[in-house]
């Protein structure tokens, strides 16, 4: 594993790359992209998601859409997306990337926006690759939010009943969707039983700990059958205006005062 | 050959079943839907053929996830169900992804009369066409229904497939190949430009024996068309509309976003349309289809009637 500080240093570098666009831009899920941040910059800097000759070899598929912005900074830091595209984007219309994700983005490998679709083309995917003889990963990435939909669950029966272990879900828990905490709406009971009950392997860590992080994708990998890995997280994390905030689930206007000092606040938060 | 009744959905079936033995990046998904041709798919090239549950949301984004990695996928299942139910995938995955992905909307119309309203389809067609980037093909026999397997197999972008339940007689003997590239046929062509029927599906087997049995006089008036292809909208088609003093549009639909509206948004200048659809409601009655189609608004009579009404 490379070392912790290696992964704190791009959690705030990708984290600010990300929130100086956003505050270009004035609109977004920031909420939704910056509980999931830590998890994407894992997967990519790991090496888990390979990365060769500018083409990524296996894909993440951002179920939770809207967080999809998430990969763009990584992306271009990979030399994925172009410089142009990156720079452009938020200034004129010439860039490739827009809020929403879609196939068209290199390195995206799929449209999402609307929820609990995910794992239903991961699974197509994963299928379709095992025929081909590939033997990419597919890392799919839902939120609680997408539990209330009934196709994540028909998704996720086809995929354990084909045995997909190529395939890795990845459930953020961030304990807030639009109108608050899922406990507070229609409570989603237990998530771990109701997941294990379809078949899958249920692993469970903290979302913002690279150690931990490290340490169950490790054992998913070993196993012979699809897993799901919770990531327990906090909403809009790193930015203490926007941790666990229902109302930060889209950008919020902010003047320049304001902008300047969450950009101090980040940096003291991951130069400890 | 005009007699002899046929399956649409097996014609389709065996079209796709041929070229897969040949082409091992074809793959038939179903939701719980057979039928004979499907067996052989099922026993005889098993490796590519799915049972996906009765699941039609989680079978679009799973087909959308294969063509993804460069399948080609024929999704299959009832019409009401693997078109309404799965819109949303229908354009969240395939259409807005411009996947090469075949949905086969099997029972279109009131092709389950006797299963009772959740099991007509008689919306399917305003809701499919409004979604971008799709081609939409209706079958109105087997052997056109052939045909469009094979234009299937070469188009590489979604499709919707659109075939009836029954086993209905060929309207045509053959397609030529002018046809297909156009996407509609003739099945009667008048020599005088006054009436022309224009619809899709099975439906126009009514009006083609309505035509056959007025006289003379009054048939060389008339024009039937087959337009199977109505997504993409066939080009220079609203030309050979506007020759007609009227246009009779029928199909087995309910009117709002139907076929006449189809029309109306393609023609340039005003020309007398008479939409002939099913009556915009839920129909209950156990009446079997033929009763059913005769009491709402489909009835050979009223064809006949509005060919009369408009013939001068």
């Amino acid at each position: 594993m490379k070392n912790n500080s290696f992964y704190k240093k791009k959690s705030y570098e990708i984290r600010k790359k990300l929130f100086e666009k956003f505050y270009i831009l004035k609109e977004g899920h920031p909420g939704s992209v910056f509980s999931i941040m830590d998890i994407l910059i894992y997967l990519y800097y790991s090496g888990h998601v390979r990365v060769r000759n500018s083409k990524v070899l296996d894909d993440i598929i951002m179920s939770k859409g809207h967080a999809t912005v998430g990969q763009y900074p990584i992306l271009h830091d990979l030399k994925i997306i172009k410089n142009k595209d990156w720079v452009n984007w938020g200034k004129n219309n010439n860039s490739i990337l827009k809020m929403f994700g879609n196939n068209n983005i290199p390195g995206i490998k799929t449209a999402t926006g609307s929820l609990g679709h995910g794992i239903g083309f991961g699974t197509g995917i994963a299928y379709a690759a095992k025929k081909s003889k590939n033997n990419k990963k597919i890392f799919v990435i839902i939120s609680e939010g997408e539990l209330y939909e009934g196709s994540t669950w028909e998704a996720m029966m086809l995929l354990s009943s084909l045995n997909l272990s190529n395939v890795i879900i990845i459930l953020d828990v961030n304990n807030n969707i639009i109108l608050g905490d899922p406990k507070d709406c229609l409570p989603l009971g237990n998530i771990k039983k109701k997941i294990s009950g379809f078949g899958l392997n249920v692993l469970e860590c903290n979302g913002h700990n690279f150690k931990e992080i490290d340490y169950n994708f490790r054992k998913i990998f070993k196993l012979k059958s699809p897993s799901c890995l919770i990531v327990n997280t906090i909403k809009g994390k790193g930015f203490k205006i926007m941790e666990n905030k229902a109302n930060w689930h889209y950008w919020n206007p902010i003047d320049e005062n304001s902008y300047k000092k969450i950009l101090i606040n980040l940096k003291s938060i991951y130069a400890r | 050959m005009q007699d002899k009744k046929e399956f649409q959905r097996d014609a389709f079936i065996k079209q796709v079943y041929k070229a897969s033995k040949k082409k091992k990046n074809i793959y038939f998904l179903s939701a719980d839907f057979g039928a004979p041709a499907l067996d052989d798919f099922r026993f005889k090239l098993s490796k590519q053929f799915l049972h996906l549950g009765i699941c039609e949301q989680n079978m679009i984004d799973f087909a959308c996830g294969m063509a993804l990695e460069g399948k080609k996928v024929f999704a299959y299942a009832m019409a009401p169900f693997l078109s309404l139910r799965c819109l949303e995938q229908h354009k969240t995955a395939s259409c807005l992804m411009n996947l090469d992905v075949t949905s086969v909307i099997t029972g279109i119309g009131l092709s389950y009369a006797n299963s009772g309203p959740t099991h007509y389809s008689t919306e399917d067609f305003a809701c499919l066409r409004a979604l971008p980037n799709c081609y939409i093909f209706t079958a109105s026999d087997a052997i056109l229904a052939k045909e469009i397997a094979k234009m299937c197999l070469k188009i590489k972008k979604p499709k919707f497939i659109r075939l009836d339940r029954k086993a209905s007689r060929n309207l045509g003997s053959k397609i030529n190949t002018k046809d297909i590239e156009r996407g509609y046929r003739y099945l009667k062509k008048g020599v005088q430009n006054k009436i022309l029927i224009i619809g899709q599906g099975t439906i126009l087997e009514r009006a083609l024996d309505v035509i056959n049995n007025l006289e003379e006089s009054k048939r060389k008036k008339i024009s039937l068309i087959d337009l199977f292809r109505s997504k993409p909208f066939p080009i220079n088609l609203n030309l050979i509309l506007q020759r007609y003093h009227t246009v009779i549009s029928i199909d087995e639909q309910t009117k709002p976003g139907g076929f006449g509206s189809l029309l109306k948004e393609n023609l340039i200048k005003t020309t007398n349309i008479v939409e002939m659809c099913l009556a915009d409601k839920f129909i209950f009655e156990n009446l079997g289809r033929d009763k059913l189609l005769d009491k709402y608004g489909l009835s050979k009579n009223l064809i006949k009637r509005n060919i009369l009404k408009n013939i001068k």
